[in-house]
Formats: C-alpha cells, structure tokens, sequence
C-alpha cells in the first residue's frame, strides 16, 4: 500500500509510535489541521510555477494524503499496487531478510499517465486534484532487484 | 447536586513524601458527567483524569515555551473567564502578531465533541494541540522541537514522572495531559441547567420560558441537546461566496461541504463573542438579526433556512428576539467562568 491504511490513520495516540508518532518519526509527513498523514511530498523550483512573493523563488508544492475520511467521507487516496519480481526471494530461519530495492522514478508523479501541468497547478494538498498526483506517483515504483542473505 | 461522579473524586495529596510542585491542585479534580448531557464521546477509561496529570495538563496550556518563539501559550487565546475563547477577537491574534482567518471556539464540554475545529478536520481530542502548535499563524513550532523543549526543562520531566510514573516525555503522554486539562472543562451549571434537573437555583422568568419554547422551533433542530449541537456541519447562511474559508470543504474536498462550518454549542455564549467562524457579528441582536433577515443564498444553504415560500431565514418578530436572547442568557455558567482551578 502507498499511504497509511484507515486503520492506522484512525487509531489512538498510544499506537502512534515511531514512523508514526506525529511529533517524531511522521514529522512533517502530518497533516495536523486534518487528522492524517502525509502519503507523498514533493517541493521544489521550477520556471513554471508562479513566483512565490514569500519564499522569493517560482516555488511549487504537491503534499498528498487523505485516507477516506474517519467520520464522513472524503477523498481516498490509499493506492495499493503490486509489484513483481524476476528473481525469487528467499527467507531463511537463521538470515536477516532479503532486501527489496524499489527504483523510483519521480518523473512519473508529472507524466503517468496524466501529464501535469506546474503552472496551471503549483500547489496541491488535500484538494480534488491531489487524485490525479496520487493516481501517477503509484506508478512510479518498480521492484528493481532483490537481495538474498 | 445528583451527578454521577464517573471518575472517583481524586483529591491531590497535600504534602505527602514526593516532591510536588508549587502548584499543585489542591481542590478536587474530577470528571462529571451531569445528568442532562449525553454519555461523552471521548475515551476516559483509556487517558483517566488524575491530579498530577491535570496540573501538568494545566501547566502546559498556559505555558509559552510550546511556541516557537515562547511567546504565545494556548490561554493566550483561551481564556477561562470566556469559556476559553478569545474575547473581542473576530479571527485569533496568534504568534509575531499574524492574524489567522477563523474565531477561536469555546473549550469547553470537549468530552461531548465529536469532531474539532470549525472544519471539523481532527477527529480526537488527544490529537488537537499538535495544530495551533504547528499552524504557523498561532504557535509555529515543530511539535518535536515543543517536546525537546520540554525534555530539557527544570521541571517538566518531574511532572511527568509524577503523572505518569517516569521522566519519559511521549509525544503521547504530552497529549494525554493536555487532554487530561481540557477533559475536566465542563459546563453545566448555568440557570438552565438547574432549571432542567430541577435543581435549586433554577428559577427561569417567564420571559426566558417563552424564549425557551422559542428556541425549540427555531434552533433546535441543529443547536439540538442540552450540549446545543447535534454536532454536523451546516452552511447558515453567513456568506454567499465561500472561497475564503471554504469551511468542511478544506478536509473533505467534497463540492457538497462548500461553506459547512460544525454547529456550535450555545453554552456560555454570553461570554463568547465575537460569533460564527468568521467573528462575524459582536452581539447576539445580530446574529439574531442575521436569521431573521440575513441569510444569503449559495449552493450547499442548509434546507431548513428555506422557508416554504422560497425566502430565507427564519420568521421571527423583534419580540420573538428579545425572548430568544434573555433565554441565551441563562445558558450562562458563572461557576465555570469563574473557577479557579481552570484560571491561571
Ligand atoms: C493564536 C490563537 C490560538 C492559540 C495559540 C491556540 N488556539 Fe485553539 N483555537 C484557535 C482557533 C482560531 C480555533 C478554531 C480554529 C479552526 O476551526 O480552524 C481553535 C480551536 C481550538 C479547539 C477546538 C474546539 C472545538 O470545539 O472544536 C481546541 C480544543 C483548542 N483550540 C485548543 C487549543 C490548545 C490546547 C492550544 C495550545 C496547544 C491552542 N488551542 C492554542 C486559536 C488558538
Ligand atoms: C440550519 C441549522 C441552524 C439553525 C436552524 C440555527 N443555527 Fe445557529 N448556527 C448554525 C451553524 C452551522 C453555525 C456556525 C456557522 C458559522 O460559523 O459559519 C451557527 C452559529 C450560531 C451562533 C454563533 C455561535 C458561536 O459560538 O459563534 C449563534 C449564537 C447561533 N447560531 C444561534 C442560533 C439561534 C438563536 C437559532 C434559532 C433562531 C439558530 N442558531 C438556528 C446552524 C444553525
């Protein structure tokens, strides 16, 4: 699954420890002013982007999260993908586990399959078009090797 | 009073063999559930409400030290004798003087609430102080860093231990005693609530009778309970064009929650102006006023603010007002505005 399952996006604060502790391990990947984390962030520059007055650079900003809503619903952005392997992985009692090493491709969150255009959208949060962003960066990953102990 | 004492009355042991802070809660601290209000939403079994948590719960929302500058504490913009709400500030005056765009609300019955926030964006109490303290209009400080902060006090880490039996600051022990303060904010001992349990000190005029029946033809239906909400999110009205705060709309992104703000609790709204997300109107005349004859038109205008005949609003004469408002008045709770457990 890309994002953090509803169950966890609901749960108590006890539960909400390492990667998940809002004020720790999910630092800046929590939305605290909509109870939720932060499947994807990516923030640059590009001539595209309108000059932010601000930050005094042509600054753009896609933050992807919504999980389905806890109480009323919302928009559901947990993409769940499958990847595949040409080479079997292997886990043994006595080893650590294989390694699985994902190639990223970045580009895909601006091109698959929706071309995305920085100056029409440079700002992207929880809003409808964050479906589109989510709907390309799930194709961004490919399961490149596998390492066996 | 014939309250159910839901939490056993914990009294905070004065002087005993630990080391105690200064001020330390020396009056009994407990949760209670009256009679008149629904069983509460939040969980206490699972965070229960003890002295020492309640005074660090205390300590930490009026201490500074959890914004970035240390120059704002959450009392800043809560003050007890306002049911916790920012008095005389349409939208909240937050950290280096920045404005934000929306009215503080009351804390106040937070055990009853089922969402937060005008938006209704965070679904637990144990979760909503990591906003203002994030949000870089009110406190502006990275949660993480508020815990170092914390950590690397003279004194924090001994309330801890004493709330929670180690020196050890959580990002979830910090929470549960926030929560901890804000649990025991209740208010239910204003005029009406007496009159409705039957209590001494429950005389209501007749005038404030006649304003009673008045308000359950004509707000009940969303201000519903003795809590004065039935908690969903309505567009009354307040605007015709919604792109400045696009109210539930901002965490739902549905079209249909354009301009749909959570309906508030009338409970010490005497002492809680400015009014409406916005901070719109000062008084209650105009909010009043607004029902009467304000209402604007927009896409997602809660059907009850139609009347038969197309106009909008609801019909009421400059008596029905008066009425109406003297009845507002009595949901005014002077103990809780005025105990000094809750103030600095
Ligand atoms: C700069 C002013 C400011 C500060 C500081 C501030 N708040 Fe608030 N508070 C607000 C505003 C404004 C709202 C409504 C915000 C919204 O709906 O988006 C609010 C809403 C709330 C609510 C929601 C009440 C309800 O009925 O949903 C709670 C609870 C709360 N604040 C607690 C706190 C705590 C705890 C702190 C400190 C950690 C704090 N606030 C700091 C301004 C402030
Ligand atoms: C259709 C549902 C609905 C009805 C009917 C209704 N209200 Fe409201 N009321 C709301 C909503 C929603 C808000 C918050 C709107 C906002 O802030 O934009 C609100 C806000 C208020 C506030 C401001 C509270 C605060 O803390 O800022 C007062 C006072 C109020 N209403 C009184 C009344 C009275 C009196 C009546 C009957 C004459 C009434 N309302 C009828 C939905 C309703």
């Amino acid at each position: 699954m890309v994002g953090v399952d509803s169950a966890k996006s609901v749960s108590t604060i006890d539960q909400r420890t390492g990667v998940l502790d809002p004020a720790a391990g999910a630092s800046g990947m929590y939305w605290s002013w909509n109870a939720g984390y932060i499947f994807m962030k990516i923030e640059g520059t590009s001539p595209q982007a309108p000059l932010d007055p601000n930050l005094g650079e042509r600054h753009f900003e896609y933050h992807t999260g919504l999980f389905g809503g806890f109480s009323s619903p919302t928009l559901n952005n947990l993409k769940t993908i499958h990847l595949h392997s040409h080479e079997p992985a292997m886990v043994r009692r006595d080893a650590n586990a294989p390694h699985f090493h994902l190639y990223v491709d970045a580009l895909e969150i601006f091109t698959n399959p929706v071309t995305i255009s920085i100056a029409e959208h440079p700002a992207s949060h929880a809003d409808p078009f964050s479906a589109t962003i989510a709907n390309n960066y799930v194709n961004m990953f490919v399961l490149d090797h596998v390492h066996n102990p | 009073m014939k309250n159910l004492i839901l939490l056993l009355l914990l009294l905070a042991v004065v002087g005993g063999a630990c080391q105690k802070e200064k001020d330390d809660v020396k009056t009994a601290i407990a949760v209670v559930i009256p009679d008149n209000f629904p069983p509460p939403i939040y969980e206490l079994s699972a965070n229960p409400v003890t002295p020492e948590g309640f005074a660090l719960g205390k300590k930490l929302f009026y201490d500074p030290i959890l914004s970035r500058d240390s120059s704002i504490s959450c009392a800043d913009c809560h003050i007890s004798y306002a049911a916790f709400s920012h008095p005389d500030h349409s939208t909240s005056h937050g950290i280096d003087n920045q404005f934000g765009k929306r009215n503080a609300q009351a804390v106040q019955n937070m055990i009853w609430n089922t969402t937060f926030f005008w938006d209704g964006g965070v679904p637990n109490l144990d979760l909503v102080p990591l906003n203002p303290i994030q949000n870089p209009l009110e406190m502006d400080e990275n949660p993480a860093i508020a815990l170092q902060k914390l950590r690397r006090s003279s004194f924090y880490p001994s309330m801890f231990y004493n709330a929670f039996g180690t020196e050890e600051i959580t990002t979830a022990r910090f929470l549960q005693a926030m929560s901890q303060f804000m649990a025991t904010l209740v208010s239910a001992n204003s005029r009406y609530d007496h009159f409705v349990r039957k209590e001494s000190g429950g005389m209501m005029s007749t005038e404030e009778l006649a304003g009673l029946e008045l308000f359950k033809q004509k707000c009940q239906s969303c201000h519903a309970t003795d809590l004065f909400t039935d908690n969903s999110f309505r567009n009354n009205g307040i605007n015709s064009d919604f792109s400045f705060d696009k109210g539930r709309n901002e965490v739902s992104t549905l079209p249909e929650d354009i301009g749909k703000f959570r309906v508030p609790s009338l409970r010490n709204i005497e002492a809680t102006a400015p009014y409406m997300h916005n901070g719109k109107f000062s008084t209650l005349e105009s909010v009043l006023d607004h029902y009467a004859s304000g209402v604007k038109q927009s896409a997602t205008l809660d059907p009850l603010l139609i009347q038969p005949d197309g106009n909008l609003g609801i019909p009421m004469t400059a008596d029905e007002k008066i009425k109406i408002i003297a009845f507002l008045n009595t949901l005014t709770d002077e103990d809780f505005l005025r105990d000094t457990r809750f103030a600095e």
